[in-house]
C-alpha cells in the first residue's frame, strides 16, 4: 500500500512580496486616518457652523442605523461634543500614527474596527454614502489584524524579539498587542 | 545580536528619512484632495526635517542616543501640537495631521533608540564586578 504524500501548503506571507503588499495596505489605511483627522477641529468640532464632526455625528440621529446608538449620540455625544471630539481626535490620530509605523499593530487594528463600526452606525443610511466604503474599511482592518501587518516593514517586527526576551510586563503586553 | 542592532539602525534610518520627506506636506494645502494627506506648517516642516536628519544620522552612525534625541524632539512637538490645536495661529502651524506625523516618527525613533542602547549594553556577568556602559557600546554595529 502506498501513501500519497503532499507538501504542506506554502505560507503566502513567507513571500517578501506578500509582506510588502500587506505593509502597503497598513500604511494606506494609516494615511486614510491621518487625512481624516484634519476635519476634527477643536474646540467645538463643528457645532457652531453645523459642519465637521458635529454634522457627521448628527447623521446618526437624522438617518438612524441602530436606534440605541442614535439615542446615545443624541443624548450624550452631541451635547458633549467638546469632550467626545477630543477622544475621537486622539483615537484617529493614534490610528494614523501607530499604523503608519507598524507599532502595536494588532491592538490598533481592533481600535480601527471599533471606530469603523461607530462611523458606519453614524452615516450608513445618510444620503450619498456608499455603504461598501465602510464594509471595506472594516475588512481592511480585519486583514491587518489577521496578518499582524506590523511585523513586516514595521516596528513590531524590529522590536518584538526584544519584547519576547524581556520579563517586563509592558514588553509582554506589547508581544500580545503586536 | 549584531543583526538585531542592524535592524534598529535600519529602522532609525527609515524613520528619520520618512520624517524628513514628510516635511514636503508643508505644501499639502495646495495639493489635490486625493493626495492631500497631511497639513504641516513651516515650523512643523522644520521640526520634521531637523529631527528627521538627527534620526537618520543616529542610524547611519550607529548611535542610539541620536535616535532618542530625535524621537524625544518629535514627541514633544506632537504634544505641543496637541495642546495648541484649539488656538490659532499655532506655533508649529498645520493641524492634527501634523500631530499624527510628529507622534508616529517620534515614538518610533524613541523606542528604536532606547532598544538599541539597551541591546548594545553588555549584560553584567558577575555581581561583584558590575559593568558600565561606555560611549563605544552604543556604536556596536
Amino acid at each position: 500500500m502506498t501513501v500519497a504524500t503532499q507538501a504542506p501548503p506554502a505560507d503566502p506571507l513567507a513571500s517578501s512580496l506578500s509582506r510588502a503588499l500587506m505593509a502597503i495596505v497598513r500604511i494606506g489605511v494609516a494615511l486614510m486616518w491621518i487625512q481624516n483627522v484634519a476635519w476634527k477641529r477643536p474646540p467645538d468640532f463643528g457645532r457652531t457652523n453645523d459642519d465637521g464632526l458635529f454634522f457627521w455625528a448628527s447623521q446618526a440621529v437624522e438617518y438612524p442605523v441602530f436606534t440605541p446608538y442614535s439615542a446615545f449620540v443624541e443624548s450624550l455625544f452631541l451635547p458633549n461634543i467638546e469632550f467626545f471630539g477630543w477622544i475621537i481626535l486622539l483615537v484617529e490620530g493614534g490610528l494614523g500614527a501607530f499604523l503608519l509605523v507598524g507599532l502595536a499593530t494588532r491592538f490598533w487594528a481592533v481600535v480601527g474596527l471599533a471606530q469603523t463600526l461607530a462611523i458606519a452606525l453614524s452615516v450608513l443610511n445618510a444620503p450619498h454614502e456608499w455603504h461598501w466604503s465602510y464594509y471595506l474599511m472594516f475588512f481592511a482592518h480585519l486583514a491587518i489584524f489577521a496578518t499582524a501587518a506590523g511585523r513586516w516593514f514595521g516596528l513590531d517586527g524590529v522590536l518584538r524579539p526584544g519584547w519576547m526576551r524581556s520579563s517586563n510586563p509592558l514588553a509582554k503586553a506589547m508581544v500580545r498587542l503586536s | 545580536m549584531s543583526e538585531e542592532l542592524g535592524g534598529y539602525d535600519r529602522s532609525a534610518i527609515f524613520l528619520g528619512a520618512a520624517s524628513l520627506v514628510s516635511a514636503i506636506f508643508a505644501f499639502g494645502a495646495d495639493a489635490p484632495t486625493p493626495i492631500d494627506f497631511a497639513h504641516v506648517g513651516a515650523g512643523g516642516a522644520i521640526v520634521l526635517a531637523g529631527f528627521g536628519v538627527v534620526g537618520l544620522l543616529g542610524g547611519l552612525l550607529h548611535r542610539g542616543i541620536l535616535s532618542v534625541i530625535a524621537g524625544a524632539g518629535l514627541t514633544i512637538a506632537a504634544v505641543v501640537q496637541l495642546v495648541t490645536l484649539a488656538i490659532s495661529p499655532r506655533p508649529l502651524g498645520g493641524d492634527a495631521t501634523a500631530m499624527a506625523l510628529f507622534g508616529a516618527f517620534g515614538i518610533g525613533l524613541l523606542l528604536v533608540g532606547f532598544a538599541r542602547r539597551q541591546a548594545s549594553t553588555p549584560a553584567p556577568t558577575d555581581d561583584s564586578a558590575p559593568t558600565t556602559t561606555t560611549p563605544t557600546d552604543d556604536r556596536k554595529a
